[in-house]
């Protein structure tokens, strides 16, 4: 439905879209360091994932997290 | 004395430019000193600092691994199957993992949700478009990063197939094609 395109500000990319089965769904990825403080509190897994991201930047590979959300 | 100087500082820019540990091989060209009056102050150089992407490394990127829930996939030393990689016409992905294959393939799997949400995401969230060549599909990226994501994603099953009239994303699963 929309695509709001990657920069360097925003440091993101997101697409806005209606699933096969009917619902509306915001999808997002971008840069870790813009994407953890927009999680919504209580996600699951964020330390995990946190602690992931930093081994697999120690071994100097690009970083990156999606998320997504429901538009009701 | 300076002539000397300049002697020594010729013979070192040819030392450089034969240098094999510093050669090219992909594009077969040696290193090129453009200059010799710098090789004393080359030869104080303890860091390099880069300022972005591309202009001291290759800016290729590869799918290596990621993490959905609470388990990571993917090894830091990957052989990929090139064979297969051409035969499904991917590229940019080095990935191998043994334990993958179980948690797509069991819709009972903790992690199975996890990971259709992430591929979906992979192969819906980009702005690669799709040129066909020869009857083969060819993803066309503005950024490697992409273009690594999107291949990742096909890669486990979530092929984007372009965009219709319309402006709605096809992507096609293991349950068929589906429309964004």
């Amino acid at each position: 439905m929309n695509v709001i395109e990657f920069n360097s500000t925003r440091k993101r990319m997101t697409v806005i879209v209606r699933t096969p089965d009917d619902r509306i769904m915001v999808m997002c990825k971008g840069a870790d360091s813009i994407m953890l403080p927009l999680l919504r509190k209580g996600t699951n897994y964020v330390p995990q994932t946190i602690n992931l991201l930093e081994n697999y930047s120690r071994e100097g590979l690009r970083t990156l997290l999606i998320a997504e959300k429901e538009i009701t | 004395m300076m002539v000397t100087l300049e002697g020594v500082k010729f013979i070192q820019a040819a030392m450089i430019q034969y240098d094999y540990t510093i050669y090219d091989v992909d594009k077969d060209m040696q290193t090129k000193a453009q200059s010799s009056n710098l090789n004393e102050e080359l030869g104080c150089v303890q860091y390099v600092f880069s300022d972005k992407t591309g202009t001291l490394t290759q800016n290729v990127m590869e799918f290596k691994k990621f993490s959905a829930g609470a388990h990571t996939f993917g090894k830091s030393d990957p052989k990929a199957n090139h064979k297969e990689m051409k035969e499904k016409n991917i590229t940019n992905v080095n990935f191998e993992d043994s334990k993958i294959k179980d948690h797509l393939n069991n819709p009972n799997h903790d992690n199975y949700p996890y990971l259709m949400r992430m591929l979906e995401i992979l192969s819906v969230c980009h702005t690669v478009v799709v040129e066909e060549k020869d009857g083969k599909l060819q993803y066309n990226a503005s950024s490697p990063d992409e273009l690594a994501l999107v291949n990742g994603a096909k890669y486990l099953g979530f092929s984007f197939k372009g965009r219709d009239e319309e402006d709605h994303i096809l992507i096609t699963t293991k349950d068929g094609e589906q429309k964004f």
